[in-house]
């Protein structure tokens, strides 16, 4: 009886094994070298163990953090602070006026398998906090490659980030948060 | 004998369950491994700081102006009125001129966020202007702050003071002398 429900476990596990390595048409193993895995079709009985090219790992570095530069609060009330990766350029609205201070786009430096084809996944918002309890927000994050996009023959993809942050009426102070970039292969 | 063999056998079994078990949970942990241990390869994050810095727009705000008060003019020579820059003004006034009447500096409320700078320019003089026909008369003004900057510390809120050197020559034109002068206040 245990070594049938074993055998049972066992077939189970590498049938999902098998669907995760291999895409749900059968085609493509999704943790092999594309190049190697376009050689090498798998069969029917294909097992998942002949992979002998896996991927290189997918890895993301921020190499520079992201800085909206300094405004004041004006009467009118909140305002934003919106940057364009794509041109670096910063535009400061509603109530607040512009102080300049240092600005800058979020950048990120992905490095994974040559070529390989991947999805960069921007939060959708994000808030930040001043040590006096004042709250902020950035929303829009966009970044200065398309979110599906390929790897450069090195493996590498750059991108610069940003958002719209905006601020309420009586929100001030320096503001600090956190933002999370995520890619995964395609 | 039938006891010990029978207890033997159930030893012997135990085993036996015991290794195919460890085998199943081994080839069931080298599975995941390969299939969460690739999927993990797969995708990446990376955490990156935001920052922003808001402050509170700068407010200056003039309440008492710079009054030197009533001043009967020497006669002869040019005496210097002089009102201290400071909440309580001390008047000081000069050989062969009366002064009188109420006097104060100029205060200026400056409103802006705590721990900041700000750049406070305060013009070197101004010229009053008197009845026509008459010569205008010379303030040389004079602030409560040392250089151009003033740290707001803890506080949001300040005040500086303006005073100045009134000359008032023995030939001053009798009447009411007045002018305006800004002071402005800027983020350093």
């Amino acid at each position: 009886m245990v070594r049938n429900a074993l055998i049972w476990a066992a077939t189970v596990f590498l049938s999902i094994s098998a669907g995760v390595a291999w895409a749900q048409d059968g085609q493509t193993c999704q943790l092999c070298d594309p190049v190697a895995a376009a050689a090498d079709k798998p069969g029917k009985d294909r097992d998942i163990a002949i992979d002998t090219k896996p991927l290189t790992a997918l890895r993301i570095q921020v190499e520079s953090n992201l800085e909206f530069g300094v405004a004041a609060l004006g009467p009118e009330g909140g305002g934003s602070i919106a940057i364009d990766p794509r041109a670096e350029l910063r535009a400061v609205s509603g109530g607040l006026i512009d102080l300049g201070g240092v600005a800058f786009s979020g950048v990120a430096r992905l490095s994974g398998q040559p070529f390989r084809r991947v999805s960069i996944i921007l939060p959708k918002t994000e808030t930040l906090s001043a040590p006096n309890g004042a709250k902020a927000e950035i929303s829009g994050f966009v970044a200065n490659v398309p979110l599906n996009t390929s790897l450069d023959a090195n493996g590498d993809l750059l991108v610069r980030f940003a958002g719209r942050f905006s601020v309420t009426t009586g929100q001030v102070g320096d503001f600090r948060g956190r933002v999370t970039i995520m890619a995964e292969y395609q | 004998m039938e006891r010990v063999h029978l207890s033997s056998k159930i030893v012997r079994k135990g085993n036996f369950m015991k290794t195919k078990l460890t085998k199943a949970i081994l080839a069931a942990s080298i599975v995941s491994a390969a299939i969460f241990g690739a999927s993990a390869a797969n995708a990446a994050n990376a955490t990156a700081t935001a920052r922003a810095k808001i402050v509170r727009a700068v407010t200056i705000t003039n309440s008492t102006a710079l009054d030197f008060g009533t001043i009967a003019r020497p006669d002869s020579g040019t005496s210097n009125i002089d009102v201290s820059a400071a909440s309580a003004a001390a008047r000081t006034c000069g050989s062969g001129a009366l002064c009188y009447g109420t006097f104060s500096a100029a205060d200026f409320a400056l409103g802006a966020s705590a721990g900041e700078t700000l750049t406070v320019t305060v013009p070197a003089s101004v010229s009053l202007t008197g009845p026509s026909g008459s010569t205008a008369l010379v303030v040389t003004l004079s602030k409560s702050f040392s250089g151009t900057t003033v740290a707001m510390g803890t506080a949001t809120s300040q005040t500086v003071y303006v005073g100045g050197s009134l000359a008032v020559p023995s030939t001053a034109t009798e009447g009411t002398y007045s002018n305006t002068f800004n002071v402005v206040a800027d983020y350093q």
